[in-house]
């Protein structure tokens, strides 16, 4: 699939944050269509069929994670990226929790967000050729595939902000899968405390034991 | 009982007075005081008077023999918590039974028969009375104050032939005492006297009680409305601190669009200078977001040399510049540390506006100290303004305390940066001649 034929559906009240994707899909040959009313933008989904739904978490009427919620009830498998200011890591939570793949903290930069969509558009169309079920709530197999290619690659022990530079991903979408490959022991933590601040927590990855 | 409701401090100090009680006999005693001449002189001279002052001796010296051993008891009695709720029965006994023992120690030991009558009898019972006064139980010195009020009027009573019937001065000396007073026909004197100082002192040991104790319950409300206000000037700073959160949170809305757009702007353009603007637009729109973030966020860090901050903040204090002796000090190697900049550096705009202000005209001299030591960084902030006077030293962490008619928030946001980066910061000040910040940070020396 080329870029040519990208369908954006961009979900923001800001309206000139609306005309600011709809400039920078321009910039790359997207078809960007906005919406800034989250109720609206899911009624809109099952017609339009988005390649990638962009979607604002701050918004009046419905919010961004009620907005996610409603758009995966139609069951619309399309991936979908938080656009937010909130870097808190139980907010991605909760939007991967509804459905969400993946976070671009705004403000946002052109090169970044391009990149974030170029990647789930690849996993899409390998998810399309292999089928997969959704493993786990909030966890998608075509990202937790990418995760675990990346940590299966490493040389050492790797921090999230690698595998995020690595792979493409948001930082906060790659402690959740993160967390969920520890919690299968394919992945082992420790945390190293540093001189200062919070200790950074080095991953490594186990070789499968047994057959 | 749970051993906790135990006071050992009280007890043993309980124990050690009554020890004293019993020690005092020998080095109080009648002959010391000279009641014996007086006596004599009185009957010689048929002197009222000599008799008095000897009945006043007399009831000064039972009074000070009898005091540690009274205030050793509720001592005792507190500190074994018998007045507490729930509180063994057994354990009023106990003190109830100190004082008789205690007499009989001494008629022991020193053949000394104190009189174990009425008046042993009410301040025994006044004691017990006395523990149970909440608001008294804090403070020791007071008790004695007025345990000892009371003992010396109780003890007047054992003077007072009109009492002698009734379990009341069947002591050898108060015994000799009335007679000569019968003698002489000085009775009413002594009744008259003694009566009279038994109300004026019992009554002052109750007032005394009564304003001790309200003066203690107004200590403690005072020290509640102080908690209050600290609460209240905390919830204040809190909110204030959300209100600034969201605003500042706003601000990333208006940036997404200045980015996005100088974004588009950088890719799309030619290659002319209009493309290097935009790239300029993107780099400082991406500065201004990242100082957003670390004002939201406490646990931002960016890993910076000590200098720059103190630069950065130094920068920021309107007229420091102007102070002709302002100078900033960097000794190589600079350290570096890992902070949130723009917190750190407000801690320090902070001192920086303080050094300022204290040291007011033309002859101020402030300077700035960046130095690394035994791994940590070291930002000594010093000027020679008017200083903290010492009784103000401890005030000055208090949120809400100023001298200057400030919020009083500046030295406690201060402080907490400072803890929150994994610093420690310390303030030596000597009044009137100068004031020394000294903040120290964990050297970063590995980049990770």
């Amino acid at each position: 699939m080329t870029d040519k034929a990208i369908t954006i559906l961009a979900i923001d009240d800001d309206q000139d944050i609306l005309f600011t994707l709809a400039a920078i899909g321009r910039t790359y040959g997207w078809r960007v269509i906005t919406e800034n009313d989250g109720r609206q933008a899911a009624a809109k989904v099952r017609g339009l069929k988005p390649d990638i739904i962009l979607v604002d978490y701050h918004m009046p009427g419905l919010d961004g994670l009620s907005t996610v919620d409603l758009i995966r009830t139609h069951d619309h498998s399309a991936p979908i990226i938080v656009l937010t200011v909130d870097e808190r890591q139980e907010i991605a939570d909760r939007f991967l929790d509804a459905g969400a793949n993946d976070f671009a903290n705004k403000p946002i930069k052109i090169a970044d967000l391009a990149a974030r969509i170029r990647v789930h558009m690849h996993m899409r169309q390998q998810q399309e050729q292999s089928p997969a079920p959704f493993c786990d709530k909030g966890i998608n197999e075509a990202t937790l595939g990418l995760v675990r290619s990346f940590c299966r690659g490493a040389a050492g022990p790797f921090a999230a902000e690698e595998v995020a530079e690595g792979t493409g991903l948001a930082y906060q979408t790659i402690v959740r899968y993160l967390q969920f490959l520890q919690g299968r022991r394919e992945l082992t933590a420790s945390s190293s405390y540093g001189k200062v601040g919070r200790p950074r927590k080095k991953y490594q990855w186990m070789a499968k034991m047994g057959p | 009982m749970s051993l906790k409701a135990i006071n050992y401090p009280h007890i043993l100090s309980g124990l050690g007075l009554i020890l004293l009680g019993l020690l005092a006999p020998a080095v109080l005693s009648v002959k010391g005081f000279g009641i014996f001449p007086l006596m004599e002189r009185s009957l010689v001279h048929a002197s009222s008077g000599a008799l008095l002052t000897a009945s006043l001796k007399l009831v000064a010296l039972n009074t000070l023999r009898a005091l540690p051993i009274y205030i050793g008891t509720l001592l005792l009695a507190q500190g074994l918590g018998t007045f507490r709720a729930g509180a063994p029965r057994i354990l009023l006994v106990l003190p109830l039974a100190v004082i008789p023992a205690a007499y009989e120690a001494i008629k022991l030991i020193y053949g000394i028969a104190y009189d174990f009558g009425i008046p042993a009898i009410s301040l025994m019972l006044a004691i017990l009375l006395m523990s149970r006064l909440e608001n008294m139980t804090r403070r020791v010195f007071h008790k004695i104050l007025v345990l000892a009020l009371l003992l010396f009027g109780v003890e007047w009573l054992d003077t007072v032939p009109l009492l002698s019937g009734y379990w009341f001065g069947r002591g050898e000396i108060s015994t000799d005492l009335k007679k000569i007073a019968a003698f002489l026909e000085a009775e009413e004197i002594l009744n008259i006297t003694g009566i009279a100082l038994f109300i004026i002192c019992t009554t002052n040991s109750f007032i005394l009680a009564r304003l001790l104790s309200v003066y203690t319950k107004e200590l403690k409300v005072a020290e509640q409305v102080r908690l209050d206000s600290e609460l209240k000037l905390r919830t204040l700073e809190n909110r204030s601190l959300r209100e600034m959160q969201s605003l500042v949170h706003d601000l990333k809305t208006p940036l997404t669009s200045i980015q996005g757009l100088a974004g588009v702007l950088a890719v799309s353009v030619a290659d002319d200078p209009n493309r290097q603007y935009a790239a300029r637009i993107v780099e400082a729109s991406d500065k201004m977001s990242s100082m957003i973030s670390e004002m939201l966020r406490d646990d931002t860090r960016q890993i910076i040399s000590g200098r720059e901050i103190v630069e950065y903040a130094a920068a920021h204090v309107p007229g420091l510049s102007g102070l002709r002796s302002f100078r900033i000090e960097a000794v190589e190697p600079l350290p570096a540390v890992a902070v949130n900049k723009i917190k750190m550096s407000r801690a320090i705009v902070n001192l920086l506006e303080n050094a300022m202000e204290a040291v007011g005209g033309d002859n101020g001299r402030v300077g700035v100290r960046v130095s690394a030591r035994d791994g940590r960084a070291v930002i000594e902030i010093t000027d020679n303004g008017s200083g903290i006077p010492s009784d103000q030293s401890q005030l000055i962490w208090e949120p809400g305390f100023s001298t200057k008619n400030s919020s009083g928030f500046g030295l406690p946001f201060v402080r907490e940066t400072v803890e929150t980066n994994g610093g420690a910061i310390v303030i030596d000040s000597v009044g009137g001649q100068g004031t020394r910040v000294i903040i120290t940070l964990p050297e970063v020396t590995d980049h990770d």
